[in-house]
């Protein structure tokens, strides 16, 4: 087998406070392929965004990584902070959300985007405007020459994200993070830039990770897949393999409590996991779904599962795909009454 | 799922009438022209009672001013808004503050809404006070019994909007909302700051009370899937105008107008076999200063001609209830 693009192993990240570490990110695993796409999908707080700041090196300097990270076979954990400076934007390079407040209000977009070539690559001031003039073009703006001078204000929330995404491409990275980089753009918008990504991504040849609570979008741009909840990985594995089979109990929650469009009938109601997420500070010592899932035994609550291999392409954290798993213990009621029960 | 209500001359709940929001965005020079924000221009629809109508829209398009004009949380520019048969747009703001009583607005983001510095508690009680819907004495016993129906507690009485959760805050905004007995609730993007799995508790909640409560919505929403599980009716908006209203069966298997249907087909799916023929609309939505000539969308539309660019079509009647503002509708 190839080396991985990207191997994160056993991805450990804690906060240290003034009485108690808080632990994020409890043990992550993953790969990254060159040319594929990798989508880590999860509601807010389950560990995402710092994921990908730590894979990065950008995490606040209170954070505090353990495990491996290695990026062609060189682990970057034990980076210092120049070392990681120059292999950010040149080999790694990242989309955030929010275009308006991760550009600079006060600096044209084409000199944006020379700053970061200028820094990285050994080339003239003007040869550099050339560059950022031909990443213009190829993130799809219309007239670029003119676009270059333009500030970020003078630009609208997609053309701001294409411009966030030339930045991020100037100096060709062979890992992409982008996170969330359609939430604040509307559906048409959305779709012009997941086009445009994904037509990079092919011409580029580079992978990504991308960072979404959006299932929709995941299924439209993902190779692989995976599941997050709580700073643990609760399910990962083939696209394919997850949409059409979800096992984990909070995946399988995930895709029904979002309104289907195709659906032929009106449902009355949706689908819905009770409870909220735990707290990072109060982490449940069992599995850390099992207050929420339908399905818990009394294993759940005790003794916390390990990502275990269901096939080639998918693995998941969950007793009932193992041994231990004792066949109707199940005490909960079924699906529906879960809905039911909780709304009245 | 509405209910026929035969009762009164018109069972319409809200008629609006070319309504006109424009803001002034100060003058273009000395002997300049005043420039306008065309948030609204002329939006001409009825809400029945106990109906839920979503309006979709990208960004700009005036969907939230429209929620905030009927409420006349922004005075119409021009236009009537006829209310249960009485028009607000010509009763004084006091007289309409009364009005409210009976139409309330549920905010996007729980936390902006939410006063930070005074319990959930006297809060809503506030509310009440303010609106004499019960005596004092049973004042502590109604806001607890909201709290409850809202799927919160006695104990949140005490609590700041900081303690709560983003579900938990919107489920106070719900609350609030709730707590004068409105017949007419505006949700202006009211699930779309939270994650899914805790929307889908909220869009439960909110049909569970429209039935209890006999409440007319107008859900407005920029995701597609939301609205269509919501609603009954569906208008799509452009520009400040309405480009589409129907039904939602209707709006969603047969949608008539090019930019209707380049909206549906954006929708990412997660079922495989459904993946979209996808229509990319280039470039972004002009400027709401600078309307661009005849049909508005012309700039964006794949099928436009030179009458598209030179005569502006009319919202007409398609198809029964259906209306549409295309010249190729």
């Amino acid at each position: 087998m190839t080396q991985p693009l990207l191997e994160v192993k056993n991805l450990k990240v804690s906060f240290a406070g003034k009485k108690k570490t808080t632990n994020i990110v409890a043990g992550l695993s993953f790969n990254v392929e060159k040319g594929k796409t990798l989508c880590i999908v999860g509601e807010s707080g389950c560990g995402k965004s710092i994921t990908s700041l730590s894979v990065m090196g950008l995490l606040p300097k209170t954070g505090e990584v353990d495990g491996e990270i290695l990026l062609k076979g060189e682990n970057l954990t034990g980076k210092t902070m120049k070392q990681m400076s120059k292999i950010r934007g040149n080999q790694i390079s990242m989309i955030f959300q929010e275009p308006m407040t991760s550009l600079n209000p006060v600096q044209t977009v084409g000199k944006q985007i020379a700053e970061t070539i200028i820094l990285h690559q050994d080339v003239t001031k003007k040869e550099a405007r050339q560059k950022a003039i031909e990443m213009l073009q190829l993130v799809g703006i219309p007239s670029p020459e003119k676009r270059i001078d333009a500030y970020p204000h003078e630009l609208s929330g997609g053309m701001r994200q294409r411009v966030m995404i030339a930045i991020a491409l100037s100096c060709n990275p062979e890992l992409l993070i982008a996170d969330e980089p359609t939430t604040a753009l509307d559906v048409t918008i959305q779709a012009q830039i997941l086009d445009l990504m994904k037509n990079l991504q092919k011409e580029l040849e580079m992978g990504i990770i991308m960072i979404t609570h959006d299932l929709a979008v995941v299924s439209e741009m993902a190779d692989k897949v995976l599941v997050m909840y709580a700073g643990k990985a609760v399910e990962y594995g083939d696209r394919k393999s997850i949409f059409n089979h979800p096992m984990h109990p909070y995946t399988q929650g995930l895709m029904k409590c979002i309104p289907d469009v195709d659906a032929e009938d009106d449902l009355e109601e949706l689908f819905v996991i009770k409870g909220s997420v735990p707290s990072p500070d109060a982490m449940p010592v069992g599995c850390r779904f099992a207050d929420r899932c339908p399905y818990a035994q009394e294993i759940c609550r005790t003794k916390s599962p390990d990502l275990e291999q269901v096939d080639s392409q998918h693995t998941v954290s969950c007793w009932k795909y193992t041994d231990l798993w004792k066949d109707g213990e199940t005490n909960e009621p079924a699906i529906s009454e879960v809905a039911v029960s909780k709304s009245s | 799922m509405s209910q026929p209500l035969a009762k009164l001359p018109s069972a319409n709940l809200l008629d609006v009438k070319d309504l006109k929001k424009y803001f002034p965005v100060g003058d273009q020079g000395f002997f300049g022209e005043k420039q306008v924000v065309k948030a609204l221009d002329g939006i001409t629809f009825t809400l029945k009672k106990g109906e839920t109508l979503g309006i979709v829209g990208e960004s700009g398009c005036g969907k939230s001013t429209m929620g905030r004009a009927i409420l006349r949380l922004h005075e119409p520019s021009s236009g009537t808004i006829f209310y249960d048969g009485k028009d607000i747009t010509k009763i004084s703001r006091r007289q309409m503050r009364d009005n409210r009583k009976d139409m309330q607005i549920i905010f996007q983001d729980p936390y902006g809404s939410l006063n930070p510095r005074i319990t959930v508690g006297a809060m809503l009680s506030e509310i009440v006070e303010t609106h004499k819907i019960v005596p004092r004495k049973e004042l502590y016993d109604y806001v607890c019994n909201l709290l409850v129906e809202v799927g919160l507690s006695e104990q949140h009485y005490h609590r700041f909007p900081h303690e709560f959760s983003g579900g938990q805050r919107q489920r106070v905004s719900i609350a609030r909302a709730l707590c004068t007995n409105p017949k007419l609730i505006v949700c202006d993007e009211a699930v779309s700051a939270l994650d899914v799995s805790v929307q889908s508790q909220i869009l439960n909640l909110l049909q569970r009370l429209k039935k209890e409560h006999q409440l007319t919505y107008l859900f407005i929403s920029h995701d597609l899937s939301v609205v269509k599980h919501v609603s009954d009716r569906v208008a799509v908006m452009y520009l400040g105008k309405m480009v589409e209203l129907a039904d939602k069966k209707d709006l969603y298997e047969n949608p008539l107008h090019p930019y209707t249907k380049a909206l549906l087909s954006a929708i990412p799916s997660t079922k495989e076999e459904k993946i979209r023929e996808r229509i990319i609309l280039k470039g972004d939505v002009p400027s709401p200063i600078n309307v661009p000539s005849g049909c508005r969308f012309h700039t964006r539309c794949p099928l436009a001609t030179d009458r598209c660019r030179a005569e502006e079509p009319a919202f007409r009647e398609v198809s029964e209830n259906h209306f549409a503002a295309c010249h190729y509708a």
